[in-house]
C-alpha cells in the first residue's frame, strides 16, 4: 500500500487530501491542573495570614529589630510603636515626634534616612551621621501632668486599662485566667527612654508580661 | 444538549465547566494574599516593667541580690554589680572600631558576653539583668544586648564580631533546652 494514500473500494489508490497550510486544529488548554495548584496556594495563604497573631507589615516607618530569640507569639493586646504613631490595638492613641538636632524632622529627612539606609546606597558618612540622630519622643501633652519627667503615656494607659478590663471580663466570662500580656511592635530606631515609657504605661495598665516582637535572625 | 447511548437512552450532556471566572478571581485573589504575607518569622522577647529609680533602692533586701546592670550608653556598655558583691574593678567595654549597616556593629556584644558568662560562672543561680542607658540607644542596640546576656553559647569566650555571630547555642544534653544565661530582663531607669 502507497504510504501516502488510502486504498479504496475499486482497488485505486486516493492521494489523500492535503491539508491547507491555513487550517488550524482548536487547541484546548487543561486548567484543572492549575486550579488544583492555585486552589492549594490559596489555602496555605489564607490558613497563614489568619493563624499569625502579630500579622505585622514592616514599612518605612515600623522595621522591626532582629534577634536570636526563639520564643513564639501568643494572643495579646498588642502595642505598635511606630517612627510616627503610638497604636493600642490598631487604635491610634498618641503621635510620635521627631527632632533632628533642635529642629522638627523634615519629611525629606525622613526620606533621606530610608535611602541612605539601603544596601546601594551612597551616601555620604557625615549626612548619615547626622541623619543617625533623629530622635524619636512622645510630647509632653500626652505624659501625666504633662511633665518631661513623667514616665506614663496617659492616652495609652487609659486605652490598655480599656482594653485590660474588656480581656478580663471576657476570661471570666469563658472560664480563662487572664495573662496580662502585651507584645510591643516596636521600630528598631525607637529610643530606649519611649521603650521604657511604653512598657512602665503596659505595667501600669496591669500588664505585666510583657513581650517584645523582633525578626528571628540566625546571626546574633 | 442531549445525546442517545449505545443502548439508546437518551442521557443530558452538560459539557465542560467553564472554570474561567473562577480561575479570575483566584489570579487577583493570589497576589493580594501574597502581598499581605509576612515572608519574615517573627519572635518574642520577654522583659519586665520598668524599675524606676537608682538601682540602689533595692538595698534593703535581706538577702544581698547581685542586682546586675548592663548599661548601655554612646561610648559603648558598664557592668555594674553590687558594690558589696563586687570583687574586681568596673571596666567599661568600650566600642569596637568596626562598622555595620545598623551601627549596632560598632557595640563590642563578644566582650559583653565574655563579661557576662564570666559573671554566671560566679552566681550560677543569678538569673536577671537590668539593662538601662542613655535614653537615646535605639531599640536594635537593646535587643542585641538583651541577646548577649540571655542564652550560654558554646564557647565561654569570644574575641571576634564574626565567630560570636554565628556562634551557636550552648543546649542541654538532658533536656535539649537552650542553657540560659540571664533571661529575666528588666528595663531599669535613671532618674
Amino acid at each position: 500500500m502507497d504510504p501516502q494514500g488510502i486504498e479504496g473500494e475499486d482497488g485505486f489508490v486516493k492521494k489523500e487530501k492535503k491539508k491547507s497550510k491555513y487550517e488550524v486544529e482548536e487547541a484546548k488548554v487543561t486548567i484543572t491542573s492549575l486550579m488544583d495548584i492555585m486552589t492549594i496556594l490559596l489555602v496555605f495563604l489564607m490558613v497563614s495570614i489568619t493563624s499569625d497573631p502579630l500579622n505585622i507589615q514592616q514599612n518605612d516607618d515600623l522595621t522591626l529589630a532582629k534577634s536570636t530569640a526563639q520564643t513564639k507569639p501568643k494572643d495579646s493586646i498588642p502595642v505598635t510603636i511606630n517612627k510616627r504613631a503610638i497604636l493600642a490595638d490598631q487604635a491610634l492613641v498618641a503621635e510620635v515626634a521627631c527632632k533632628l538636632g533642635a529642629q522638627r524632622c523634615r519629611q525629606e529627612d525622613r526620606d533621606r534616612r530610608v535611602a541612605c539606609r539601603q544596601p546601594d546606597a551612597t551616601c555620604d558618612p557625615d549626612e548619615v551621621k547626622r541623619l543617625d540622630q533623629m530622635y524619636f519622643y512622645v510630647e509632653d501633652r500626652f505624659k501625666e501632668d504633662g511633665s518631661d519627667k513623667s514616665f506614663l503615656i496617659e492616652p495609652l494607659f487609659k486605652e490598655l486599662e480599656k482594653l485590660v478590663k474588656q480581656q478580663k471580663e471576657e476570661n471570666e466570662a469563658l472560664g480563662r485566667t487572664f495573662a496580662g500580656t502585651t507584645t510591643m511592635v516596636c521600630d528598631q530606631d525607637i529610643p530606649f527612654r519611649l521603650l521604657t515609657e511604653a512598657v512602665y504605661s503596659a505595667g501600669r495598665a496591669g500588664l505585666f508580661d510583657i513581650r517584645f516582637a523582633i525578626i528571628k535572625s540566625g546571626e546574633r | 444538549m442531549s445525546k442517545r447511548t449505545e443502548r439508546g437512552r437518551e442521557v443530558q450532556d452538560w459539557g465542560e465547566i467553564d472554570v474561567t471566572p473562577v480561575m479570575s478571581i483566584l489570579v487577583i485573589l493570589i497576589p493580594v494574599l501574597i502581598f499581605a504575607f509576612n515572608f519574615f518569622e517573627v519572635s518574642i522577647q520577654q522583659v519586665a516593667a520598668p524599675k524606676v529609680g537608682t538601682p540602689k533602692e533595692a538595698k534593703e533586701d535581706k538577702k544581698k541580690q547581685l542586682q546586675l546592670t548592663v548599661v548601655i550608653n554612646e561610648k559603648g556598655f558598664t557592668i555594674k554589680q553590687n558594690a558589696d558583691l563586687v570583687t574586681e574593678k568596673e571596666k567599661p567595654i568600650p566600642k569596637r572600631a568596626i562598622s555595620s549597616d545598623d551601627g549596632a556593629g560598632e557595640y563590642d556584644f563578644p566582650r559583653l558576653y565574655t563579661q557576662l558568662r564570666r559573671i554566671k560562672m560566679a552566681w550560677p543561680e543569678e538569673k536577671t539583668v537590668n539593662i538601662t542607658g542613655n535614653p537615646k540607644i535605639p531599640w536594635h542596640v537593646v535587643a542585641r544586648t538583651i541577646d548577649a546576656a540571655r542564652l550560654k553559647l558554646t564557647e565561654a569566650k569570644y574575641d571576634s564580631m564574626k565567630e560570636y555571630a554565628s556562634a551557636e547555642i550552648m543546649v542541654d544534653k538532658k533536656t535539649g533546652e537552650p542553657q540560659v544565661m540571664f533571661d529575666q530582663v528588666v528595663f531599669a531607669v535613671t532618674d
